[in-house]
């Protein structure tokens, strides 16, 4: 049985200088594990809203989204980002004063991984291309390239069914930018939803997803 | 994820070296101010705690000279007759050998004096010529003259040539106590010798008597009776204004000497009556369960006053720098808690993405609250321990130095209150406390005070109470601290604060 991610009737407004506006208007939608979704549109269209509402980093105001067919104010916003939902943000937001390996290790940390989790993070950075010498620097250190590989390893220790990248090729030449595309595509292939934000066409072609469109606050299937 | 707290939180910590480093500083000099405070402090309490158990303090019981100068400028200002006003003068409040004993039953003395004085004229003797001797041979002369009121050669003394001082023991006396006067021959008079006295060596050397010799005086009295007294001891005075024909004796002696009428019945009245407390912090205590005893005490014109100047004297400065202490102490900790709050909000502001993120990973708020604190217990910890080394130090020099100040301060202050004293207080009459048997103006006359050292020096130590209280008072402070930069932070959503809205 596929896992789901469903959005009902979200609708989320913004207070701008005691102005409401209404970012998102009754968005449904559902996403499945084992595929790619790209959600498509242009800066201000409320694609980074519903990107932090689907991975509890905000609070629901109208409307639901149910894992599985139960909310996520049930299961809980700590909770669900603890073992849920796995996010890789445009700006990496990798911990600066740690080498790439303690960012995915304090990840496997926090899943309570019994096995050495200091190897365990070596072979997930190598399954992002990041080899050991990489992985013992500061991630200050590394390129953008392998910064935002070590962002994917780290939600890739999390192991969790959902990972959700906000413009995750945003800061990224085109040929690293297929790379990071394809190692979302190898998450997905192995049964995660994973779902990706972007105002480029082009990556969501390039990814082969499931294209969302979001314009003023509307999501609609391409 | 608590062993993932102390992860990161070392991680940050020995990353993060110049945080770290200025972070370990701002708790060493606070530690280090801290606990010399609190060890001047603990050395205060010790030494006044000594003071305490050292000194007494005395509590004068006296005519209330106040009251009665107060009510004489009443009477003066209202116009009260001539008569009025002598008789305000002339009824000076008095206090009975009875009312004196019994005040003195009271678990918070352990020692009293009183003492009667009165005057008899030698008789086996020559007393030495003094300036008031002289006096009264003038007035003695000029009272043969024709036109003197009360007729020539009528003319009584109702004060004798000799100044009878009886009092419970010879150490008591106000010079004694003082150092100005010893025993030079013989041996002293206490309570249970009979008709034994002490005279001056200058009356002992003018008139070749000694030790075992028998003197003879007779009362003022109507009957003139001729008293003999046995010469126990011989006393030295070093004051240069003493009354050298004054004979010291107890009170059971000296009250032979009394008119009838004053001796009444053996409740006579005493003077210069001084409870020597166990310890001066009675004093209110004491003093209280007095006038329980005699609850018109104040309205009869009596008073009960304290001095506590030796103790005073000794301990004051050493005070004064445990109030100084204890100012500087608020100060370091308020300065304490206001810096390390600015360092934590800076680094907390500096690290709200970090904190993002960590709540993106499902991190709770307690955990991230808990990393910091873990920092900042650490860096803590790292000062405070490093404080205990030079700590110590710091605070011998401040705790001398401060105590100096006061000292010199204290000393000031003595002398110029001395200056003020001594002009006031100046009287001819012998070692009574500066009063005489009708002008006996009782001026509390600091007697241990000129026995009395200040403390002025301070042994500051450190114990392992106080190493205790400076780690338990600085975790308190960097708790404080703590509590507001990061609440005001965790308050928002990840959302708000990965974006840097909050």
């Amino acid at each position: 049985m596929k896992n789901k991610l469903v959005i009902e009737n979200l609708r989320h407004v913004y207070n701008d200088n005691q102005v409401e506006v209404q970012v998102l208007k009754d968005v449904n939608a559902t996403f499945e594990s084992g595929k790619m979704y790209a959600i498509v549109g242009e800066s201000g269209s409320g694609k980074t809203t519903l990107i932090s509402l689907l991975s509890a980093l905000d609070s629901i105001q109208h409307g639901d989204i149910k894992y599985n067919g139960e909310s996520i104010n049930h299961i809980g916003k700590g909770v669900f980002r603890l073992k849920y939902v796995g996010i890789v943000f445009q700006s990496y937001n990798l911990i600066k004063y740690m080498t790439a390996r303690e960012n995915v290790e304090i990840a496997l940390d926090f899943q309570k991984t019994k096995s050495n989790e200091k190897e365990m993070a070596y072979e997930i950075l190598e399954k992002v291309g990041i080899n050991r010498d990489e992985a013992d620097r500061l991630v200050q250190k590394l390129s953008g390239g392998q910064q935002q590989r070590v962002a994917i390893a780290r939600a890739m220790a999390c192991d969790t069914p959902i990972v959700v990248a906000d413009e995750p090729t945003g800061n990224l030449d085109e040929d690293t930018e297929g790379k990071i595309l394809e190692l979302f595509k190898q998450l997905a292939d192995a049964g995660k939803i994973v779902i990706i934000v972007t105002h480029s066409q082009k990556v969501a072609r390039h990814a082969d997803a499931i294209v969302y469109h979001m314009r003023n606050g509307v999501l609609s299937k391409v | 994820m608590f062993k993932n707290m102390f992860k990161r939180a070392w991680l940050s910590t020995t990353r993060k070296i110049s945080r770290t480093v200025i972070l370990v500083v701002v708790m060493f000099v606070m530690a280090n101010m801290m606990l010399a405070t609190i060890a001047i402090k603990a050395s205060v309490t010790e030494s006044v705690k000594y003071a305490k158990e050292s000194l007494s303090g005395i509590v004068y019981l006296q005519p209330d000279m106040t009251a009665m100068r107060e009510k004489m400028q009443q009477q003066m200002s209202s116009g009260s007759s001539a008569d009025s006003f002598a008789a305000t003068v002339m009824t000076r409040p008095t206090i009975s050998v009875d009312m004196a004993t019994t005040i003195a039953d009271s678990e918070y003395i352990k020692d009293y004096t009183y003492g009667v004085q009165t005057s008899a004229n030698a008789s086996s003797y020559t007393p030495i010529e003094t300036e008031e001797q002289q006096m009264r041979n003038e007035i003695k002369n000029n009272s043969n003259r024709p036109n003197m009121p009360d007729g020539g050669g009528q003319f009584q003394f109702s004060r004798g040539d000799t100044n009878i001082v009886g009092i419970n023991s010879f150490a008591f006396i106000s010079d004694v106590e003082a150092g100005n006067m010893k025993l030079g021959e013989g041996e002293i008079f206490d309570e249970d010798t009979v008709d034994g006295v002490m005279i001056s060596a200058d009356l002992a050397t003018a008139n070749s008597l000694a030790v075992g010799d028998t003197v003879k005086l007779k009362t003022t009295s109507d009957s003139l009776d001729e008293i003999s007294l046995k010469i126990v001891g011989i006393y030295e005075n070093t004051n240069d204004n003493y009354d050298t024909n004054a004979i010291y004796m107890n009170v059971d002696t000296a009250a032979r000497f009394l008119p009838e009428e004053e001796y009444n019945d053996g409740n006579y009245n005493v003077e210069n009556v001084k409870y020597y407390l166990t310890s001066a912090e009675y004093k209110d205590k004491f003093i209280a369960e007095a006038k329980e005893k005699y609850p018109t005490l104040e309205d009869d014109g009596l008073t009960l006053d304290i001095d506590d100047s030796a103790y005073q004297q000794m301990v004051g400065p050493i005070e004064s720098v445990g109030s100084f202490a204890t100012t500087i102490m608020i100060i370091v900790i308020v300065a304490a808690v206001v810096i390390i709050t600015l360092i934590v909000t800076i680094n907390v502001k500096d690290r709200r993405y970090e904190m993002g993120v960590l709540l993106s990973l499902g991190a709770t708020k307690k955990n991230i609250l808990g990393q910091i604190l873990v920092e900042l217990v650490f860096v803590g910890t790292v000062g405070f321990i490093l404080s205990i080394g030079t700590s110590i130090f710091l605070a011998k020099a401040m705790g001398q130095s401060l105590l100096e100040n006061q000292t010199a301060m204290t000393s000031q202050q003595t002398s110029q209150n001395f200056g003020r004293g001594q002009s006031a207080g100046n009287s001819p009459m012998p070692n009574m406390g500066g009063g005489g048997r009708f002008g006996g103006m009782q001026m509390p006359d600091s007697e241990q005070q000129n026995q009395v050292e200040t403390i002025d020096e301070i042994d500051v130590n450190a114990t392992p109470t106080d190493y205790v209280i400076l780690f338990a008072a600085g975790y308190a402070i960097i708790i404080v601290s703590l509590i507001l930069p990061t609440i005001s932070i965790l308050r928002y959503q990840p959302k708000t604060i990965l974006s840097g809205k909050e």
